[in-house]
């Protein structure tokens, strides 16, 4: 199978599947979702290591909305 | 990315995706208040983006390395059929790429650099006297779909064609002193494992330089040598002056 094709597949899986999960035990807080669709992502592209046309985008918005998550998680725990 | 490429399928999902995505994140948030409804647009948006960006084919990398050596092949069979062994000169485009002028007895460039340009365009030419190859080499091709503009400088242009359009090199270092021209490649991802096509053309990546000052500079191009060591090369030319 197309590599391409197989790496969009897998993300979409994983990532529909933390979605499902975290939605059966009532999960309410935002952060926890994009959290794992981070590490979800990350470790997929990691696997596949995909060509892509540009600068990875989402990778870029993932990696600053995690740093944002954890930052405000410190800021919590600190203040 | 080039705004003349078609949409692909990928590129058309990937932006109905993007725009399902902001707009579900947006209503779940405004109107249904609901968080797995807006990590199920995010997660459309990541899914757009991801679609967007993936290009639609790939040639796999062993397909390219075979068109590239098979290539080489028919270079190297010709330039070993005439018993070439005088350095290649790059030659600017007339009407279709760079070519190469192989002269195939040793003679003194500056004897026939004046009928460099005017050398009838056969597989065997007489320039000033002196029988020569014409061939098309490798990088020809490619800087001609590089689309180089004209007002491009020659240090942006290897950048341009060796780094980001082929690919060949990670890096690029040029210098000009006088009519000597040195280009230290660094990363060479390709190999030339033809002897005959690496001491007159110099090594792939070496011989599309070559193509590139010619194009730029606008006169012949003399390949003097090169070095190479693991994956760094450094290359010397000449260019020649008509007139």
């Amino acid at each position: 199978m197309d590599r391409q094709k197989l790496y969009i597949e897998s993300l979409a899986i994983t990532l529909s599947l933390t979605t499902l999960c975290l939605t059966l035990i009532s999960e309410q807080r935002l952060e926890v979702y994009v959290s794992l669709f981070a590490v979800g992502y990350f470790a997929i592209t990691f696997l596949f290591r995909p060509r892509k046309r540009w600068i990875d985008l989402t990778g870029i918005g993932l990696f600053i909305s995690f740093c944002y998550i954890v930052a405000l998680q410190l800021l919590d725990i600190i203040l | 990315m080039k705004s003349s490429e078609n949409l692909s399928g990928y590129a058309v999902l990937g932006i109905l995706l993007i725009t399902v995505g902001i707009l579900f994140t947006v209503f779940s948030y405004l109107i249904l208040h609901s968080t797995p409804f807006m990590a199920l647009g995010i997660l459309c948006l990541i899914l757009g983006l991801t679609n967007a960006l993936v290009p639609e084919t790939l040639i796999p990398t062993n397909t390219v390395r075979a068109m590239i050596e098979a290539a080489c092949i028919n270079v190297e069979a010709l330039l070993e059929e005439y018993n070439a062994e005088e350095k290649a000169i790059y030659l600017p485009p007339s009407n279709d790429g760079v070519y190469c002028l192989v002269p195939l007895q040793k003679t003194p460039v500056n004897e026939i650099v004046e009928q460099l340009t005017d050398a009838p365009l056969k597989l065997v030419s007489k320039v000033g006297g002196t029988r020569s190859l014409i061939i098309y080499p490798l990088g020809s091709e490619g800087v001609r779909l590089s689309h180089l503009t004209e007002d491009v400088s020659v240090d942006d242009a290897l950048n341009e064609v060796l780094v980001r359009f082929l690919e060949y090199v990670e890096s690029i270092k040029f210098v000009q002193s006088g009519n000597v021209l040195l280009v230290e490649m660094k990363g060479s991802k390709i190999e030339t494992r033809f002897p005959r096509y690496r001491k007159i053309l110099g090594s792939i990546p070496t011989s599309v330089a070559g193509c590139v000052f010619a194009q730029i500079l606008k006169k012949p191009v003399s390949f003097i040598d090169e070095q190479s060591s693991g994956k760094e090369v450094v290359a010397r030319f000449e260019a020649l002056s008509i007139g």
